[in-house]
Formats: structure tokens, sequence, C-alpha cells
């Protein structure tokens, strides 16, 4: 009895051995297993987050206009002189740039705060000093379906006193041969609302406009240090085309001339060509040059060639020197004074025949900073005038963070 | 003169279009004997670098936006590589020296680095693309060919990792 | 300048672009990858032009946005 109870005990044990032995080789088979994965796909590419933001940029722009024009009421001696085309406007802009997977989203907020003699009708008798606020808010979403595709969704909705407009668009942009061809295309569609005002501030009621728009593009890598760009747009617009409150002085005969609206067609349609060419120069610069080529269905023709240098100084600063010409001849219908026959008439001046200019420059630096990838930093001015007595001081300033 | 202009548009067309659907070369199985320089400007080749380990390169450019996000992972993957007998190496393509010496240093990126100044071992591996990632075994030759730093090339790594510890067992 | 005319300039402008005789891999790219080469490089000062363009010139289009609409200016 007693040796077999020793006997069982002496097995248990032995279980118990063979049980741990096996337990420790199993241990060190198992580590054995692991070192050789050494490492998991997680551990080395980390778990991709939702949304990752990228950037967020701020600008302020002011804008100080002087000049005069013949839609204008305000200081206007007679009605053989043209009106103030006074104005101040503050331009703040707010974007958020922030990625999710395969899609980036662009969120654009920009403000203009527009101080005028005379900016719309319910001021025109008056003609005394008025604010007006109009604000934009813009969502673009670019989903990059894989390394030669895109797809861009465009939103936007504008927010003004007598004036609302929503903007949905999209578009498409593929590559080819090696990425060196690029061609994109986007449509959009603009429909707006606006309160019509008569050139006495009597409002008449709402007015309607529709603006669709078809924008294709090609972009070429001509060689290591060039990129050559030519597209083409088309816009459509009808409904109500003028903001209803632009006055023109109209004769009606026997030396009497009055106040009127302007008349503009319910129709028009606008073609844009434009060619553009950026060119890394040896000395650390760059010059980027355009030509857009335009023509409408009112008649008016324009030419505008731009020109942009810029010179990085150093790794952190870069400058940057801009000149534009713009030559219009005008559309079909314009006029100072318009006969009372005339079964369409405007006076206002950016549809009038001139030539404008913008000079100007900015300076750019680029610095590191704790948690942030890029802190950008930008000043510029620019001046614009035109031969038809309008002329525009614009200074801009931003911060931009990148993560 | 109507039909001039569309006989000069179609010959430009069909002159120059095939030019850039010209086919690539496919790239050679194995490792290119071609020079290399690390950041201090000694000259090197990868097979007598490798010395036998399993190597996954990382061929990138400092001015690649999408090589940078990989500089963590690169990192990361480094210091696990050299536990397991293995060798993590970027080559940065076409770049001088002395330039992606001071941006290395300025990013304080740890793992070992080679410069392809001239794009010799790019254009030998008919690798047209940064960030390119190829992995190695310890023989020197390509077992995977990629872009991006991904799960496919992790996989291929620890492939060529085991594959060596199994070997080193067998033999010993 | 008529639009056929208009026209047939587009096709040689496009024609001539697209011809890509000259492939650049991307591993050359160095010089292209620099952020100013882009043509609108910072989306904030694109939108400020191009609504201080259209907004004073008769002329307004061809930048990628809709041309006049959008804003109680014209």
């Amino acid at each position: 009895m007693a040796r077999q109870r020793a006997a069982a005990a002496g097995a248990s044990s032995l279980v118990k051995h063979a049980l741990f032995i096996a337990s420790l080789l199993a241990s060190a088979l198992f580590s054995v297993a692991a070192s050789a994965q050494g490492f998991s796909n997680s551990e080395i590419l980390g778990v991709p987050a939702g949304i990752e933001l990228e950037s967020i940029r701020v600008r302020f722009t002011h804008f100080d206009q002087t000049g005069r024009g013949y839609q204008s009421q305000a200081d206007r001696p007679n009605l053989h002189r043209p009106g103030s085309e006074d104005i101040t406007i503050e331009q703040p802009q707010l974007e958020i740039v922030a990625k999710q997977g395969k899609a980036t989203h662009r969120l654009s907020v920009p403000v203009d705060i527009i101080t005028a003699a005379s900016p719309d009708a319910l001021d025109a008798v008056s003609t005394a000093s008025r604010v007006n606020e109009a604000g934009n808010f813009q969502l673009d979403t670019r989903y990059q379906q894989d390394r030669r595709t895109a797809w861009l969704f465009h939103a936007n909705f504008h927010l003004e006193e007598p004036f609302r407009s929503w903007t949905l668009g999209v578009g498409g942009a593929h590559a080819f041969a090696e990425d060196n061809t690029v061609f994109a295309w986007s449509l959009n569609q603009v429909v707006d609302w606006l309160d019509r005002f008569n050139i006495f501030g009597t409002r008449l009621g709402r007015g309607y406009r529709s603006t669709t728009n078809l924008n294709v593009s090609l972009t070429q890598l001509l060689s290591p240090t060039t990129v050559g760009y030519v597209g083409y747009s088309f816009t459509f617009q009808t409904g109500e085309l003028g903001n209803t409150w632009n006055s023109i002085a109209v004769d009606m005969g026997n030396d009497k001339i009055e106040l009127d609206g302007e008349k503009l067609p319910s129709v028009r349609h606008r073609h844009a060509l434009v060619a553009r060419l950026s060119q890394s120069l040896p000395w650390d610069g760059i010059l980027k040059l355009s030509y857009r080529f335009y023509v409408d269905s009112w008649s008016l023709i324009g030419n505008t060639i731009e020109a942009q240098l810029y010179q990085r100084v150093g790794r952190h600063l870069y400058v940057r020197a801009n000149y534009r010409f713009h030559h219009q001849t005008g559309v079909g219908f314009f006029t100072a004074i318009a006969d009372v026959a005339a079964p369409l008439r405007t006076a206002d001046s950016d549809l009038a025949p001139f030539v404008a200019h913008t000079v100007g420059g900015l300076i750019a630096v680029n610095l590191k900073a704790p948690r942030l990838r890029d802190l950008h930093l930008d000043f510029g001015y620019e001046r614009y005038f035109r031969s038809n007595d309008l002329s525009v001081n614009i200074y801009t300033c931003a911060m931009g963070f990148l993560f | 003169m109507r039909h001039g202009f569309s006989v000069l548009a179609g010959l430009f067309f069909v002159a120059c279009v095939p030019a850039s659907s010209t086919p690539v070369a496919p790239p050679p199985a194995g490792l290119p004997n071609v020079e290399l320089v690390n950041l201090d400007g000694a000259a090197t080749r990868l097979p007598e670098a490798m010395a036998g380990r399993p190597t996954l390169v990382s061929l990138w450019a400092t001015w690649c936006e999408a090589c940078q996000k990989e500089f963590g992972p690169l990192g990361k993957l480094s210091d696990r590589a050299r536990a397991e007998g293995g060798w993590v190496v970027a080559v940065d393509v076409g770049e001088p020296r002395a330039e992606v010496a001071r941006f290395v240093k300025d990013h304080g990126l740890r793992y070992d680095q080679l410069v392809d100044e001239q794009f010799h071992f790019a254009d030998a591996l008919g690798q047209r693309r940064v960030p390119a990632t190829l992995v190695l075994d310890g023989a020197g030759a390509v077992r995977h060919r990629g872009g991006d730093l991904d799960a496919a090339a992790l996989d291929a790594f620890r492939t060529v990792l085991s594959m060596q510890s199994t070997h080193a067992g067998a033999t010993q | 300048m008529n639009l056929l005319k208009l026209l047939k300039v587009s096709i040689l402008l496009l024609v001539t672009v697209a011809s890509g005789c000259l492939v650049v891999p991307q591993n050359r790219r160095a010089k292209l990858a620099d952020p100013l080469m882009a043509f609108d490089e910072d989306a904030q000062e694109a939108h400020k032009k191009s609504k201080f363009y259209s907004t004073r010139e008769g002329a307004a289009g061809g930048d990628g946005a809709p041309a006049g609409g959008g804003c109680g200016c014209q």
C-alpha cells in the first residue's frame, strides 16, 4: 500500500516536471517565433489617422480704390461727368486643409467688407457712405482615386446683403505618359438670387441669374525645369446679368438728359483661352508667364499678359515681382450718354474699352517652428491702374501654419 | 492653307506622342554593382556593404514629400532589422552628397544613408520614381520592388529575414 | 479673330503641348517639385486675384473659376 502511494506520488511529480519542461520548451519556441517576426506592420507604419490637419492659413487684404465711372451717382457734378467709384474693401480670408484617407478637403471663408460712397441703390439717393458685407463658404474636395486619377468636388455659398449665390462643381484630372501630361476638366453651375433695386432705391422684386461654366486644360512637362499649360474656359450666363442699380445718362432729345437704368442682354457666353509657362531658372529663380485671350457675345475682346519673377534668397526667403497688362475693347453697347431708343445700354466703366496695368511685389518667408512642418509669412503690395480713371492700391499679408 | 494646318497638327501628334509611350526596359533581377558614396564621401558598393545581410533599400530625394513621410517608419524598421541581422539603407538619388548630408543632419535621420549622385544606381535598377522600395535577400537578389514603404514591402522583408535565420539555423 | 480661327489655334497649341516629345522621369523632378513652380501656389492669393479682376474687368474667366455670377458685383 505504502509502495503504491509512493509510486503514485513519484508519477505525479514526474508529470509535474514533464509539464514544466514542456511549458519551458513551448515558451522558448514561441519567443523564437516572435523574434523571427520582429515587427508588425502597424508598429512600423503606424495606424492611419481618420482626419489629419494639413494647414491653416489666414490672409488679410486691403483694397483702396479711387476713380470715376459713369454708372455711379455718387459725387456726380452733372450727367455729362462720371461719378465717384471710391471704395475701400477689407478682405480677411481663412483656409483650412485636412486630409482624410485619399481625400483632401479645403474649406475657405473669404469675407469682403466694403465701404463705399455709393455701392448700391439703397444709398443711391442719399450718397451717404455705407458698409456692405459679403462672405463666402467654399468647400473643395479632391479625391485621389489612384496615382493617375483624381476627382474634384466644389461647393460654394455666397452671402451678401441684397444677394445670395450657390455653386456646385465637379471635375477630374488624369495623368498619363508617366505623369508628364495631366488632362483636367471641371464643370460648375452657379445660381444667383438678387434683390432688384432700381436707381432710385425702390425694390422691384427678385432677380435670378444662372452661370454654367466648363473648363478643360492640359498640363505638360516640357523639360526637367519647365511646365507648360493650355486651358479653355466656356461660360454661359442667363438671367439678370447686371446689378440693376447701375445708372446711365440718357439723351431724351431737345437737349434733355435724364438718369435711367442700364439695359443689358439676358444672355452672355464667354470664351477664354489661356497659355501658361513656368520655368525654373539656374540661379534659384522662377519665371512664370501667361497669356489669355478672351471673347464674348457682348463683343468684348480682351488680351491679358502676365509675368511673375520669383527669386529665392537663402533657404527660407523668397521675393516676387509681378506685372500684368490687360487690354479690352469694351462691349458693343457701352456709352457715356445713351440714345433713348437704344435697346441695350451701359455706362459701366468695367465694360468700357480700356488698358489696365498691375505692378507689384511680395516678400515671403518660410520658417521652421516647433510642432510645425512650416510657418509661412508674406507681405505684398500691388498697384492697379487703368486708362479710364480707376486705380487701386492693394496691400496683403498672410500667415500659414503647415502641419 | 486650310488643310495645311490639319497636316501640321497631325505631324506634331504623330511624331511626338509615341516618344512618351516608349516602353521602359524590364529591370534586372540582380543588384547592379554601381559605386555609391556614404555621407562622408567614401565610395562603396551595395553588394559589399550588405555583407550578406537581408536588406531593405529605400530610394529617396530631399525634395520628395512622400519620401519624408517614411522617415519615421524607416528609423523604426532599421532598429528592428538590426536585431534580426538585417539592414535598412536609404539611397538618395540625383543630389549632391553634401546637400544630402546637411538634410540628414537637420532632420535627425539615424538609419544608414548612401548617395547615388548621378542616378547611375537608380537607372541600372530601372527605377524612375521616388520613393522606391527594394527588398534584397542575403545573396543580393531582388525579392521585392515597390513604391512607398508599405505592407507588401514589410512582408517581403520579414520573409527574407526569416529565410536567413532558417538558413543560419540549418547550417549550425 | 473669329471663333473658328480661335479653335484652330487652340488645337495647335494643345497638340504641341501634349506632344510629350520629352518624358521626365519622376525622380528627376527636383526643380519641378518646388512649390513655387505651381501656377497658383497660394489658393488664397488666387482667389483674391480672381475676385479682384472679375469684378473690375468685363473679361473674366480662364482661371478655372466660374466667370461672372456668384456676387452682386456685375
